[in-house]
């Protein structure tokens, strides 16, 4: 008879732990991958539209609208956007092009007025909208407001319409400024992202050691030669190592689903954010395993570990209504930000991980995430310690 | 090799509240089957998760083989079996599955014993875990803790839920375990059980061992109480008059229940010879009979 005693693991422990609590675990991964699919998606469709093309290629394209109205005006031709691309033959459009420039000099062509299409095109550009700005831009410009006799402009035109709807010229400004993905990433990484993953963690931390203890189901683990320190030992493995794997597939899927939907990657970013995700959601499991491993009822254990997580959670929500973005998009406000200082989310730093990859990069996120860190080794280290020298009703 | 397998020593577990274990002193000798009985609450579980280092004393010490329950359980736990008091599986589908994790965790690689036992108790381990009945719980938990074949065995109310067929198989196996040497540390609050198996009884009340009882003893008692029913009313008095050691009268019967020492056996029954008797029989003196004869004296000790 194999009479060896497990000392700090315990294979059939580790296989018992999978097979009770797998289930959940693939649950939760699944369904974090189909987020982070759905969530790349978006973000692809977003950053299309949102691709601005660059001002220069506008006004070249505006330009060409310009000459074709001038020409227009003065050979009683009917030049057009509309007919420069349905028509085959471009030779009107070359001669209008060559009297231009030998008049006023420039380098006006057909084939870079194709090129200039086409850039906008690809860009999904709405170009009739460009076309019709041109159309009121012609109208207003030059005209006189019938009371002040002041010049009128477009740009005048547009910040009016915009007042009187209640919008101000520095909301628009703002607005412009706010990096969709640095809010999505806030989002996603400190609210939305997390609740799953939390839900997991403090039902599996529960069931690993108080949810045993509570029942009377650990005395048959621990009336055979299985020390109490293996006991904690293998099930603070199994928790860390599931929540590992879980973090790491969503990874996977969002490498591979950005790959796939978006021209330009930043690999490096999305590394460190699951990374810092990973960690932050280490520390969650180490409070949640401290309070499994104090506690011998199971509603107690849930109190402290469901309860905190909760509490981080609320106010990770919370205090997103007082970060600069939201209070700067008029949708939060500023005092709200407090609310970051009572969760250990707000140590997980996706703006400052945001800038890495890119030009500036902002490190204060790698101190935050070794505080993280330490929360996390320091509560797996007291339940352990706890659970092997306490009283427990088997 | 030391004879004594389990012993409690000066053995404390003080709840607060009057609740606890309180200056256990007892030792298991080897191959001796163990009996403790108490009513619900009275500290039997909380001694035996004392043994099974579950719980640290807060004074005193409890040692198995040797080795200080709490500080070297793991190294007991190589020669232990245990079954629970409160029967809750962990959370896997099937028995079989249950009893497969089971003889990991115990270094079981051989499960022919393990299945003569599931087929002494005729357990059927395939059955869903959670939707077994108590009983099959109960045998589920006692081939777990057998298969082991571990020298000692402590048992925590093993016989919860089991039929009367049931717990006679298991009297069998648990009389099979200590013919094949080994030691049974057993609690009960059925006396019956106790007195087809034990060598020697443990009594605890409010936490403490009030006796301890050999079985022998109280198998042969040397004093045996007989009931006599007499014919006539005028018999019943001349005997009652005559007879010194009367424990118990019903006139309007005309019973009596006498105590006869074995060794005044002969002369009781020359004197019962001139007597018109309606019956005679003896009372067993049992367990019961023995621990109720210690609490009426504790009871009569506390006023």
């Amino acid at each position: 008879m194999n009479n060896k005693t497990a000392r700090f693991f315990s294979r059939p422990l580790l296989k018992q732990s999978i097979k009770a609590n797998v289930l959940l675990l693939i649950l939760v991964t699944f369904a974090l991958c189909l987020i982070t699919t759905a969530m790349s998606y978006a973000s692809s469709i977003e950053t299309a539209a949102d691709k601005q093309i660059d001002s220069e290629t506008q006004e070249e394209f505006i330009s060409y609208l310009f000459v074709f109205s001038t020409y227009n005006s003065a050979a009683g031709t009917d030049l057009s956007y509309d007919d420069f691309v349905q028509s085959t033959d471009k030779s009107g459009y070359d001669q209008a092009f060559q009297m231009y420039n030998a008049k006023a000099g420039g380098d006006f062509s057909s084939e870079k007025f194709g090129q200039i299409i086409d850039t906008m095109t690809e860009a999904k550009a709405d170009i009739n909208a460009f076309v019709r700005y041109f159309e009121y831009y012609v109208a207003i410009n030059g005209q006189t407001g019938v009371f002040t006799g002041k010049e009128l402009t477009m740009e005048d035109c547009i910040s009016t319409v915009f007042s009187m709807m209640g919008i101000n010229q520095e909301k628009i400004d703002r607005l412009k400024s706010i990096d969709i993905d640095s809010l999505m990433n806030r989002m996603y990484f400190t609210m939305s992202g997390l609740l799953l993953p939390f839900l997991y963690i403090v039902i599996t931390a529960n069931a690993l050691i108080a949810g045993q203890v509570d029942r009377g189901s650990m005395a048959y683990v621990l009336s055979t030669p299985t020390r109490r320190s293996a006991v904690s030992i293998t099930q603070a493995v199994y928790l860390a190592v599931s929540v590992l794997l879980m973090t790491a597939a969503t990874c996977g899927v969002k490498i591979a689903t950005s790959y796939a939907f978006a021209d330009t990657v930043n690999l490096k970013q999305i590394l460190t954010l699951y990374l810092g995700m990973y960690i932050l959601l280490l520390a969650i499991s180490g409070i949640c395993y401290f309070s499994s491993s104090f506690f011998n009822l199971t509603k107690k254990s849930f109190a402290l570990g469901g309860g905190l997580s909760v509490f981080f959670f609320l106010c990770s929500v919370i205090g997103m209504f007082g970060i600069e973005m939201f209070v700067q998009m008029g949708m939060g406000v500023k005092e709200l930000d407090i609310f970051n200082k009572f969760t250990i989310i707000s140590l997980f730093d996706t703006e400052a991980i945001g800038t890495v990859g890119t030009a500036s990069p902002d490190y204060s996120f790698v101190w935050k995430l070794a505080v993280l860190l330490g929360i996390a080794v320091a509560t797996y280290i007291a339940g352990a310690v706890k659970f092997n020298k306490k009283d427990l009703p088997l | 090799m030391d004879d004594i397998v389990i012993r409690a020593d000066h053995l404390t577990k003080d709840y607060g509240y009057g609740r606890g274990t309180f200056d256990l002193n007892f030792e298991v000798r080897r191959g001796e089957i163990f009996g403790y009985v108490g009513t619900n609450g009275s500290g039997k579980t909380t001694t035996i998760r004392q043994m099974m280092g579950f719980l640290k004393p807060t004074s005193g010490s409890i040692t198995v083989l040797g080795k200080d329950a709490w500080a070297d359980t793991t190294a007991i736990k190589r020669f232990t079996s245990y079954v629970p008091g409160e029967i809750a599986f962990p959370d896997l589908p099937t028995g079989t599955e249950f009893l497969k994790v089971q003889a990991e965790y115990l270094g079981v690689t051989d499960m022919s014993y393990a299945n003569r036992l599931i087929r002494d108790l005729q357990l059927d381990p395939s059955a869903n875990l959670k939707r077994m009945s108590k009983g099959m719980k109960q045998k589920t938990a006692i081939v777990a803790a057998l298969m082991g074949d571990r020298d000692v065995l402590i048992l925590d109310e093993p016989t919860t839920g089991l039929d009367p067929l049931m717990r006679e198989v298991f009297i069998s196996a648990i009389l099979e375990e200590k013919a094949k040497g080994k030691t049974v540390f057993m609690s009960s609050h059925i006396y019956q059980e106790i007195e087809d198996t034990c060598d020697r009884v443990a009594l605890i009340r409010d936490g403490r061992i009030v006796d301890i009882a050999d079985m022998n003893d109280i198998r042969h008692h040397n004093v045996k109480t007989f009931r006599l029913g007499f014919r006539d009313k005028a018999d019943y008095d001349d005997f009652r008059a005559k007879y010194s050691r009367i424990e118990a009268e019903y006139p309007d019967k005309l019973h009596l229940t006498v105590d006869v020492d074995d060794s005044g056996i002969n002369a009781f029954f020359s004197l019962l010879a001139g007597y018109q008797l309606t019956y005679l029989s003896e009372i067993k003196y049992t367990l019961e009979k023995h621990f109720a004869g210690i609490f009426k004296g504790v009871t009569e000790n506390e006023q």
